[in-house]
Order: C-alpha cells, then structure tokens, then sequence
C-alpha cells in the first residue's frame, strides 16, 4: 500500500514538472501505480519491475518536455523511486513483519539517502559533460555499458553458483 | 546451505541497465542518476554476499512427557559468520501444538554471539516424536540472496497416552499356576474357603474342620481356593479407525489399553500386548513395571497401516496368545479381517471379550435422505454383528469418549457373569 501510495506521489511530482504535455506524463505514470497495485495485490513478483519502469519512464518523458537544463532533484527522485521498488519487494514477503518493522524501514531510508549522495554526485560529474567534447562522451558511454555489463556479469555468476 | 538469487537482483540489473542505455539514447544525464542507486543495490548485494555460518541445537527439557503435558523446546543459534537477520522456523510434528513463543522468530546473530529461542508446546496427541527440525532463512546485506538451511536438530520424545481410570477388571475364566490376586476355581492351598471332604491319609491336621467333625464324628478338612494370577492379552484391532478432528477410536483404544495394562500389572497378572493390523505388532506376556514400560512403548508406535492383505488369527505367533489367558479386545468393528480373526479365537476357545470402541460419534451421516438411510443400514449392520459376537458367547460392550471405560468394562462383566459356555 505504502509502494502504490509512493508510486502516485513520483506520478504527481514529474506530472507538475512537466508543464506541457503534463496529461501524457500522467497517463504514464497512473499506468505505472496502476501495474504496480494490481501486481501487489496478485502477488506476481514478475511485474513488479514493469511497474518500475513505467513509473521511471514517466519521469523521462517529463524531462523531455520540460527541457529545462539538468534537474537537480533527480537524485531524490531516483532514491524515491528506488524506496517504492523496495517497499513493493518488501510487502510481497511471506511474513513481512517478521524481524520488525521499524529497523528494515531505518535501514531503507538509509539505503535511500546514501543513494541520493551518489546520484548527487553523478549528476555534479555529468553536467557541462555535452560542452567537454566527444571523447568525454565516449568514456560516459563506455563506464554505462560496463556497468551494465558488469552487474549482469555478477548476477549471471551468482545464479549459476 | 541452498542459496537463491531473489528476483529483485533481476529486476534491478534490467532497470539499471534500461536506465542508462535510456540516458545514452535520449541524452539524459538525470537518467543516470535514476538508474544508479538500483546498479549500486545490485553490484552492493553482490559484493557483500556471503554464506551465513551458524550452529544451531535443539534442547528439551524432558525426553517423556504425558498426553496434553507442555513441553520446553529451546532453540539455541551461535554464529561463527556474520548471519545477520535469521528467521528461524521450528518444524512442529503433528500431535504437538505451539502454546507459548513464536515460531517462525527473526533474530540477529553476529559472530560468537549466541542467541536463544523459547518455545512452549503442548502434546496433544501420544505418539513418539522427533523434535528439531529447524529451517533457517537469511537474505543478504541488501537482499538479492535468500540462503535457507534444513537442519536435523532432532530430539526424541515420547508422549504418553493419558490412561483412563480402570477400578474393577475383568477377570479370565480360568487362572495360570502363579501366585496372583485371584481367586482360582480350582482346589488347592490358599486363603478362601472353598468346600469340605472327608479327612484322607496325607492331609495336614491344620485343614481339619473340628466343628463339622464334631458333628459328623469323623475327620473332615477344609478345602480352599488358591490365589493365582492370570494371563490378559490386549488385543489392539489397528487395521482402521474412524476420526473427527484431532480425536479417533485408535486414540481412545489406545488410551483404554494404557489404563487396562497399569491396571492389571499392578495386580501381579501378566499382560500381553497384541496389535494386528496393517502391521501387526506383539509383545509376550509379562509382568512389573517393565513390562508396562513395554507395552506403551508398543502402543505409541502403533498407528494404522492401510494394508489389502488377508490376515488371519494364524498370523500370531503362538506363545503371544497363551493358554487360559484373557484376550480382550480393543476393536472399532470397522474391518472383516480383524472381526473374523476375534471370532475364530472364540472358536478356539479363548477366554474372549471385546470392547467396541464406538466410531459412530466420529461418522456423520452423508447429504440427504440417502445418506442418511445409508448411515442408518450401517449402525444396523454393526447391531447384527455385535449380536453375532453375543451368540458366539463374547460378550460385547461399546465405549466411547463420553463414558467412563469403567462402565463398559461392567458391562461385559454382567454379560459374563450371566451368560454360560457355548460351542460354537
């Protein structure tokens, strides 16, 4: 409940910063809370990252037509973003009180400011990035895709173990 | 250990890595920045993942307990790696229900540290139990593993049935050569009086009946009846039994053997045990406290085994059933094969009764009216087969929950006493 309720708020914020064209940011995002609450309620796991995605692409869409430089607010809305995933994953386990309430909720809001730092901190490196040439952009689009590659390496490992 | 990959690690990599191709596609550096914190839980769960190292046993505070008696099971976690948050899960046999505690519990265990679970269980069924089996369950730092053991932490424990309350037993016909509690039919040494005789060369002088010679004017003795034992076999039918809710004849038949064998040893008879069903169980005559230990350690392991198989009295071994000894039978009536094995040891000429332990408070008749002519053409059925046993001289007497045994036990005694020997 806590996720869905999460979910609409991001679908509020990026729908306000869109500005024009703010109803198909909206039509996104309530698809997004929408998916989100149907695979809560269904239990299927296998959703839940469709819904996600839903609800991140709504925030793309509002950054391209807004077009209004960086947004400095997109670290919080990532960590948000990332709280709404946890909270879903959360309310889908079998005894979810189990162990306490309130520390998993310390340790998630921990979790989300630490991310907010590093989004912070991405965002400071990549601005300017356009004006500091071509070779610049490459390295930025050599570290994604080793990241990318990376991570999916690691857990490629780890299920075969 | 087993180790899973929970879905979360999939779906963060796919979102990261939609996040970023995203960005590098529409030219969004705020993208990265929305992908990051889901690459840095993946790549952070991943880094951190490892195995938790823990020691877990099991204690209880006792090895046998009573029927319906609590139990303390202690769960005791030490950790040699850091296990972070465990849930533990005590896998409960059926027949013992959790009263205090909770199960499943989540605790923390770091390394050397050693942590304690309480649980309090009541027994609500006999049986021999083996208590400890324990799943354990941790996620890793971020939650892309979940590791789960099963643990054999067993400990043994025995439940015994409550015996119901037996004052006056049935007594065999005939008694063995032992001296016992009861009074033989038979004439020889002993404290009752039985008839007098005419003096004979041989006799003591301290069995002559002074009065009656006076009055005859020759010698004349005393003759007594000697105190001996007896010989009781109880015969467990354990080929089907009839069961409502935690509650079924095998149950009360076993309850009512408990009650009978303490009830019979403490009066110096030998007690033997027989379970024929499915699997068919015996235990030889014996006597003391031992034997009784015997015989409901026989009786927890008893339970029905479904079995197509014929069996007939010949089954038995010989020497469980002695000579003039008192088979009485515990039986629902439910299954020909024991019916028909009871009516052939009366053929036999076994000293028989049989204490039918009522399954109908655990039937209910089926839907409509067909059902309930069905039920009712069963209860008629048994009526004719109770009949059947009483013409063959056995008496019968049902039991069930809501009465004492003491009364059915009566109730055969009655039988007895009015009824004769009959050829069959």
């Amino acid at each position: 409940m806590t996720a869905v309720v999460s979910a609409a708020g991001l679908t509020l914020w990026a729908t306000l910063a869109a500005g024009a064209g703010a109803e198909f940011v909206a039509t996104i995002g309530i698809l997004g809370s929408a998916l989100l609450a149907v695979a809560l309620v269904g239990r299927w796991a296998d959703v839940l990252p469709w819904a996600i995605a839903l609800v991140g692409a709504q925030y793309a869409a509002s950054l391209l037509l807004r077009d209004a430089g960086i947004d400095g607010l997109a670290p919080l809305y990532a960590a948000l973003l990332l709280l709404t995933a946890e909270l879903a994953y959360w309310s889908l386990d079998a005894k979810p009180a189990l162990g306490g309430v309130l520390p998993r909720l310390g340790s998630l809001l921990g979790l989300s400011l630490g991310t907010v730092a590093v989004g912070a901190m991405l965002l400071g490196l990549s601005e300017g990035g356009a004006e500091r040439g071509f070779a610049l952009q490459l390295i930025g689009l050599l570290a994604a895709g080793g990241t990318v590659a990376l991570v999916t390496w690691l857990a490629w490992r780890a299920r075969l173990r | 250990v087993t180790r899973y990959v929970a879905p979360k690690l999939g779906a963060y990599t796919g979102l990261a890595a939609l996040g970023l191709i995203g960005a590098l596609v529409l030219g969004l550096p705020e993208l990265v920045a929305l992908a990051a914190p889901f690459a840095l839980v993946a790549a952070l769960g991943l880094a951190t993942a490892r195995e938790p190292q823990v020691a877990v046993t099991v204690e209880l505070d006792r090895e046998r307990a009573l029927q319906h008696e609590e139990v303390e099971i202690r769960v005791v976690v030490t950790g040699s790696a850091p296990a972070g948050r465990l849930q533990l899960f005590l896998r409960l046999p059926e027949g013992l229900v959790l009263v205090k505690g909770e199960n499943p519990t989540a605790l923390r265990v770091g390394v050397g540290e050693r942590r304690e679970v309480e649980l309090v269980a009541q027994a609500a069924r006999w049986g021999a139990y083996r208590v400890g089996e324990i799943v354990l369950r941790t996620f890793g730092l971020f939650g892309v593993f979940r590791y789960e053991a099963r643990l054999d932490c067993r400990r043994p424990l025995k439940v015994y049935p409550a015996p119901e309350v037996v004052r006056d037993l049935l007594r065999p016909l005939r008694t063995q050569v032992f001296a016992g509690n009861h009074v033989a039919r038979e004439k020889a040494d002993g404290i009752e009086f039985a008839d007098l005789r005419p003096f004979a060369p041989g006799d003591r002088i301290r069995r002559v009946n002074w009065r009656a010679s006076a009055r005859r004017g020759e010698l004349w003795v005393n003759e007594l009846h000697p105190e001996r034992n007896t010989d009781v076999v109880l015969f467990l039918d354990s080929f089907a039994q009839a069961r409502l809710g935690g509650s079924g004849t095998l149950d009360l038949a076993v309850a009512a053997a408990t009650g009978l064998a303490q009830r019979y040893l403490k009066d110096k008879d030998r007690v033997g045990f027989v379970s024929f069903g499915g699997v068919l169980n015996w235990l030889l005559p014996g006597t003391g406290p031992v034997q009784l230990y015997r015989i409901v350690d026989s009786l927890l392991d008893t339970a029905v085994v479904l079995n197509y198989a014929w069996k007939d009295i010949d089954a038995i071994p010989r020497r469980t059933l002695p000579p003039r000894a008192l088979v009485l039978a515990l039986t629902p009536l439910l299954d020909d094969r024991a019916t028909d094995a009871l009516l052939d040891l009366r053929a036999r000429g076994f000293d028989l009764a049989v204490v039918e332990i009522s399954p109908l408070p655990f039937t209910k008749p089926g839907p409509g009216k067909t059902g309930e002519l069905a039920w009712r053409l069963w209860a008629l059925r048994r009526e004719a087969l109770r009949v059947r046993f009483e013409r063959a001289g056995v008496p019968v007497a049902a039991w069930d929950e809501r009465m004492p045994l003491a009364a059915a036990i009566e109730e055969v005694r009655s039988f007895k006493r009015h009824a004769r020997m009959s050829r069959v």
